[in-house]
């Protein structure tokens, strides 16, 4: 049950793009291209399960002194980077169209802020079991793509000519997504997760 | 031989003042987002994070120019992310070591991050990758003075209003809106200052379309 609430509030309540602004860029740069998003959002969804998975008993090992803390960042980008190596020869093989689209979505997959960022906070800030920092990171990559679907929709609405010179496209963007974290905030009054 | 030199100098000029401010790589590119919604509260940190993304860009964005192009386009995420990490854990250490250890607690989370931040990806993969060693550092300087530039305005403010105080002095004003420090305020503050050089460049545009008819 603890393990479903974590995913629930990480995808739905407490947003990890807007309280933390970790992936902004990523997100605003993807609402662009709409039609991609999804395959996007299920790809990062795999990954970051698959390197929380593959982190966390490595970390156990690594312990919490200083030093560990400080090399901590370094294991991080290791596993990250066996585990784009390993699934971009596995999309290699198979390649179809789909695993072909995928393949080049990989970069932009593994080396992120949002990928990198919950393996860091979750292994900084929390003792959790596995399966629950896995549900937090899948909660987090489905809300993720949630507000990228939605910037691209914003995007699209706010391309208006009633709205002044100044604030068209990116600043508008921005103000609208302030107001957003603005709104989610009234969740962390009942929930704080990140 | 002079008209070559003088001819690469403008056009190392122009790739410098377009990620610097024309194309600034935070308010029209919007990469690099993260460290200034997070970790730009005071002005020491965006300063800390300023020198940081400095060193990646420049190494990394040198690294990529001299020999990315040999490397297949796959590896090279790989290639610069792990370079970038391990230069950001040696500052890391120095910032804790040398600087100071309360700077390094607070920054602990957001300093490995700038290896995989857009801004790296962005200029580093797709810019030095296949550019001239001299462009790569024009274009590594311009995006990292464009970003510093930005998050030292946001942090600055951010301050102000969150303690009363720059880089760690009080200053002689009553405002206190803790509030501030959270993500959405940075947000806000970054959409009207992408508004004011929308603003600036629209008019200088008009003005130019003007000259041009006359």
């Amino acid at each position: 049950m603890n393990t479903f609430w974590y995913l629930l509030t990480a995808a739905l309540l407490q947003n990890f793009v807007l309280s933390t602004g970790f992936g902004s860029s990523m997100a605003l740069r993807l609402s662009r291209r709409p039609l991609t998003l999804l395959p996007f959002g299920c790809l990062l969804t795999v990954f970051s399960a698959l390197s929380v998975a593959g982190v966390y008993p490595l970390d156990k090992l690594l312990g919490s002194d200083p030093t560990a803390k400080l090399l901590r960042p370094l294991l991080i980008i290791a596993v990250v980077s066996v585990l784009y190596i390993v699934l971009y020869g596995l999309l290699k093989l198979i390649g179809t169209p789909l695993a072909d689209l995928l393949r080049k979505m990989l970069p932009t997959v593994a080396f992120n802020n949002v990928t990198v960022g919950v393996l860091l906070i979750i292994n900084h800030q929390f003792a959790l079991p596995l399966m629950t920092a896995i549900a937090l990171s899948v909660g987090t990559t489905i809300g993720f793509t949630l507000l990228a679907l939605l910037i691209g929709d914003l995007r699209r609405r706010l391309d208006h000519p009633d709205v002044p010179v100044a604030f068209r496209g990116l600043p508008l963007l921005l103000v609208s997504l302030g107001l957003l974290a603005l709104g989610l905030m009234g969740f962390s009054s009942s929930v704080v997760l990140m | 031989m002079k008209t070559d030199t003088t001819h690469e100098f403008w056009r190392l000029t122009g790739i410098f003042t377009e990620t610097f401010w024309k194309k600034n790589v935070v308010l029209v590119q919007a990469a690099g987002l993260c460290p200034i919604l997070s970790a730009g509260v005071s002005l020491k940190n965006g300063v800390v994070l300023t020198i940081c993304t400095m060193l990646i860009l420049v190494c990394c964005g040198l690294f990529m120019s001299l020999i990315g192009i040999k490397l297949p386009a796959w590896l090279r995420p790989v290639a610069y992310t792990v370079l970038a990490t391990g230069l950001l854990v040696g500052a890391a250490y120095g910032l804790d070591r040398y600087v100071s250890h309360e700077l390094y607690t607070k920054l602990y989370l957001f300093i490995p991050l700038i290896a995989v931040s857009t801004l790296t990806t962005t200029r580093v993969g797709g810019f030095s990758a296949g550019n001239r060693l001299s462009a790569s550092l024009a274009d590594a300087l311009g995006a990292s003075f464009g970003f510093g530039l930005v998050i030292c305005i946001v942090s600055a403010l951010r301050e102000i209003t969150i303690s009363n105080t720059i880089w760690g002095h009080t200053l002689p004003i009553e405002l206190s809106m803790p509030e501030v420090s959270l993500t959405f305020a940075a947000y806000i503050l970054l959409g009207f200052m992408a508004a004011g050089l929308q603003t600036l460049f629209s008019r200088r545009l008009r003005k130019q379309e003007r000259g041009e008819r006359l």
